[in-house]
């Protein structure tokens, strides 16, 4: 019984802690992107983006990330939101990030 | 008839013996998993690689502009020029990331290690404007094994890859 209870303890830690690890990488991945998307590597244009050469999580996780663009008033500015996501034991984690880009 | 009803004290003391086996092993699975946890926790959130990863962002972002610019991976020092004309060098020196920001030409640069233990650091402008950082440095182990009972442990190697877009010039496209 002993045995089981702490086994279960246990897992729900490692659990924590993996998710934990995803959480960074999947901030970090947002950054990325929303840096690329800033600075210009990336078009200001929605979609799926692939960050295989500019980002490797430290965790073993597949994150993958869309941006979505919406313009807004006045001309030249846009909403930029990033979602990265990832599996991590089975649940799916995503990160949002949203701010404003000046492209006149 | 002689019957035996009830249990004997050998069996109790078998009972007794085989709980607190039971419960030593599963006590310690929970330290041990608390440990692990707790590792994990100061491994994500590093206070002094969040710090200079912090210190990075903020110099590049708030930067006007490259002394020079590289397209490819380059090993010398990254040097910033920020907005009111001062000049900020990272550069990786005897395995310390160095920062060094010159307030006036002619007056000495005030120079701080930013983080110890570094491998290996790159950087890159793959379009103008913006910064890749690759910095190599080594790190405790991974949890797992950090909380293990063996005798001593090599560091491990963690890669940090950051990219950056300058907006110091202010009001730009960047923004």
């Amino acid at each position: 019984m002993a045995v089981v209870v702490a086994a279960g303890f246990l897992d729900a830690h490692m659990s924590a802690a993996r998710r934990l690890e995803a959480r960074s990488d999947l901030v970090r991945a947002a950054e990325t992107v929303l840096e690329s998307v800033r600075g210009g590597t990336l078009p200001m244009v929605s979609g799926d983006v692939d960050l295989t050469d500019e980002f490797q999580p430290l965790s073993s996780i597949r994150v993958r990330t869309k941006v979505v663009v919406t313009t807004k008033i006045p001309q030249g500015l846009f909403s930029v939101r990033v979602d990265a996501r990832a599996m991590v034991r089975s649940e799916d984690m995503v990160i949002t990030i949203t701010t404003q880009v000046w492209r006149p | 008839m002689n019957r035996h009803r009830g249990t004997s004290l050998v069996e109790l003391l078998v009972v007794l013996a085989l709980l607190s086996v039971m419960i030593l092993v599963g006590a310690q699975l929970v330290v041990h998993s608390m440990e692990l946890l707790g590792a994990t926790g100061r491994a994500v959130s590093n206070p002094l690689v969040v710090h200079v990863t912090s210190r990075l962002r903020h110099d590049v972002q708030e930067a006007a502009a490259l002394q020079w610019q590289d397209s490819i991976w380059t090993e010398g020092p990254l040097v910033l020029i920020t907005h009111d004309g001062t000049y900020v060098s990272i550069a990786l020196e005897d395995g310390n990331l160095v920062r060094a920001q010159t307030a006036s030409p002619g007056t000495p640069p005030d120079r701080r290690v930013i983080l110890r233990g570094v491998t290996a650091w790159w950087w890159r402008t793959p379009v103008e404007g913006v910064v890749d950082l690759n910095i190599t440095y080594l790190v405790n182990p991974e949890p797992e094994r950090q909380s293990s009972r063996d005798v001593g442990y090599g560091l491990e190697r963690r890669q940090e890859n950051l990219r950056f877009a300058i907006r110091g010039g202010g009001g730009g496209a960047r923004w």
